[in-house]
């Protein structure tokens, strides 16, 4: 004990803390070089051995074993392997490129399987409709199943670099100067190891898992949103051409028109999903902004969704649908977080779905949920999007009936809807769009029964005579 | 290249690569079980535990699910004569192994435990069962079920990337064995070669047996290949 405290002061003045400093990020280095260049050689090795046809078959073999066998065999061994190989090919090659490689190689493995995983997630139908438009494998690969499989495929694969960085310690076996070779190396000149191993540990833990710590910016003001000016472009096209309209607490506004008049761009440009080009969205007196992700995800923070497609985890129980966000993400209090799930559970009347999973739910009970999920966040405002069109007419009710219900309770809420009936029922104020603008907006009452413009006649007497 | 590949020396000693891989997997079960009470442990407590211990356990966790494993048994290693301890390479080896898989474990099992209902511990309680009780006859059969895949395959990770780490500090395991024999007679590339095919044979012998523990005894269908 008393030796480490002679020798601290003396290890951490010294060049010892820039000397691992350098070997940190000589780490770093090596195995974002790895990763990368795996993660690349992993899509093709994917992409192989989705050949189809009897003459790949070998091919295929040589990819599934290639993934098995390297996660099967311990990285060091790996190492052993690829330090003799290249140095009896080319003996003047360096260690880091020999370290690079071995990184690489077992990087291929690990994240073939995190890729493919994404692009099973894509549904078949997407792939079948592309090659019903004759689209070869590769244009249906890069241009439709890619760009879907995405966002399921990035976030493990960083997952997987962001724990790899603790198995390169490894590599300094053979002798490349990164952050535990030094450590040795240090220890071997006389210093404790407890002083030299503890401080290397204590930084990276320090460093690894600062990754996600976000501050709770939540802020119990008065939900008022004024949407003024608001433009989206989807490439070229302008699919918001200047929208306004404002929401008073406990408000419901219902926006209604034609498929393609831009209802559900406006609720997803609220959330971000959709990138706003013009116009200021104001919430509770603050502007958002939508410029950062940071602001983005601020703006999340206060709204929440609801899609068509119910998009329930399927993995998880109802309980944990609604329980992952408010735990993991906002970090609440448990006992406070599964309680508010039970009372919205009880609110749209699934009390006792509380453990099923949604493949054992119906499309209804599946929205509901989703219902209770969106609202287990405490948002400022709930966004509904087109909630009952993807289920059967006899279910349509159940969910509209938890709706009412949360209109009762004083939510404030935008509704995309078809059901014209209902959002006569409980919106405040209707709001009737046409090819990205808004055409009339009022009462229910006044747009139902005596529209102005010969737009909002036409579409609302075509819907009423069916 | 002009570089021969002789395999006859590697095959002579092929008896000494078994006991190697006899250890490896012994080190393996014994890290993986000690690291399963550890993380039962960590779990409940994380679970059921007051407050302060609740911090003991994340902080344990997150200091050692974000360090490397190499890092944490040098640190025993090198770091523990210091202040007096004299373990074994082996010892130092195991005790690293079972901390390290001791905090995966945790969170694998802390998964399992927030899957079982409420209702079924509410039950448990008004039959008057003990907290110990609760957990040997609602929870653990639940998370027997419903995580076993996971901890099949983290036990592959145990056996396989775990108990490598040994070969560094001078552990006669199975890699440490191929550095052994092969620094004898500088047949590197031969050694490492029947050495990999060793690790991928043993670790397809321990998933089977685990496909078949986990079909007889906890009647789950687990994929493991």
């Amino acid at each position: 004990m008393e030796r480490i405290l002679e020798q601290a002061p003396r290890f951490f003045s010294g060049p010892n803390l820039t000397l691992l400093f350098e070997s940190a990020m000589l780490t770093l280095g090596m195995t974002l070089a790895g990763c990368l260049i795996g993660f690349g050689l992993a899509f093709v090795l994917v992409f192989l051995r989705q050949t189809p046809g009897l003459w790949a078959l070998p091919l295929r073999l040589v990819c599934i074993t290639y993934v098995e066998v390297f996660r099967r065999i311990p990285f060091i061994v790996v190492i052993y392997l690829v330090l003799f190989f290249i140095q009896t090919v080319t003996p003047d090659a360096s260690l880091f490129t020999i370290a690079v490689i071995a990184i690489c190689l077992y990087a291929v493995a690990y994240t073939a399987d995190i890729i493919r995983g994404g692009l099973e997630s894509v549904p078949a139908t997407q792939v079948e409709a592309a090659q019903a438009m004759n689209l070869s494998r590769l244009q249906t690969n890069l241009r439709i199943v890619l760009p879907q499989a995405w966002p399921v495929i990035v976030p493990p694969a960083i997952a997987f670099a962001v724990s790899f960085i603790k198995d390169t310690a490894l590599v300094s076996q053979v002798g490349v100067f990164e952050l535990t070779f030094r450590g040795k190396e240090l220890n071997n000149q006389g210093y404790s190891g407890i002083l030299v191993f503890g401080t290397i540990a204590f930084a990276t833990s320090f460093y690894l898992s600062r990754s996600v710590f976000w501050a709770n910016t939540w802020r119990n003001a008065l939900p008022h949103l004024a949407v003024s000016d608001v433009r989206a472009k989807y490439g070229s096209l302008e699919v918001l051409k200047g929208i306004s309209f404002s929401i008073e607490k406990g408000e419901i506004v219902a926006l209604v028109g034609p498929s393609g008049s831009g209802k559900s761009t406006v609720l997803r440009a609220l959330m971000g999903l959709t990138p706003i080009t013009g116009g200021d969205v104001d919430l509770a007196g603050e502007r958002l902004n939508y410029s950062s992700s940071r602001e983005v995800r601020a703006a999340r923070d206060r709204m929440a969704i609801v899609f068509q497609q119910y998009n329930l985890f399927q993995n998880m129980t109802v309980m944990q649908n609604l329980t992952l966000a408010p735990l993991k993400i906002k970090r609440w209090d448990r006992a406070e977080v599964e309680a508010e799930a039970r009372r919205l559970l009880g609110l749209v009347g699934l009390s006792d779905k509380i453990d099923a999973y949604s493949d054992q739910l119906s499309g209804g009970q599946q929205q509901r949920v989703a219902l209770a999920r969106a609202l287990a966040l405490k948002p400022q405002i709930l966004l509904l999007d087109e909630v009952t069109s993807a289920l059967d007419p006899e279910l349509v009710g159940e969910v509209l009936d938890a709706i009412r219900k949360l209109a009762a309770e004083g939510m404030t809420m935008v509704i995309v809807s078809h059901e014209m009936g209902f959002v006569r029922e409980v919106a405040d104020k209707v709001v009737f769009m046409d090819a990205g603008q808004i055409i009339e907006a009022g009462t229910p009452a006044e747009l139902f029964d005596t529209p102005k413009t010969d737009r909002a006649q036409n579409f609302f007497s075509n819907i009423l005579r069916h | 290249m002009n570089y021969r590949f002789q395999f006859g020396v590697v095959w002579e000693n092929f008896p000494q690569l078994l006991e190697g891989a006899w250890l490896t997997f012994q080190l393996g079960v014994f890290a993986f079980a000690g690291g399963a009470i550890a993380g039962l442990l960590g779990a409940a407590i994380k679970t059921y535990g007051p407050w302060p211990l609740r911090l003991l356990v994340d902080t344990y966790v997150v200091f050692i699910t974000n360090t490397p494993a190499l890092i944490q048994i040098y640190f025993l290693y090198f770091g523990l004569p210091e202040v007096g301890l004299r373990w074994s390479n082996e010892a130092c080896l195991l005790i690293g192994l079972t901390l390290n898989a001791g905090a995966y474990l945790t969170l694998i099992l802390r998964a399992g435990f927030i899957s079982v209902r409420v209702t079924e511990i509410e039950a448990g309680q008004t039959l008057g069962m003990s907290l110990i009780q609760q957990i040997r006859y609602i929870v653990m059969p639940h998370i027997a079920k419903s995580i076993y895949p996971a901890l099949a395959n983290f036990f592959i990770v145990v056996l396989v990337m775990g108990t490598s780490v040994g070969a560094l500090i001078g552990v006669d395991e199975l890699t440490g064995q191929a550095i052994n024999l092969s620094s004898v007679n500088y047949r590197w590339l031969e050694y490492f070669t029947v050495v990999a095919g060793m690790y991928v044979v043993l670790t397809f012998i321990a998933s089977i047996g685990l496909a078949l523990l986990g079909r007889w005894v906890f009647r789950v269908k687990a994929r493991i290949f």
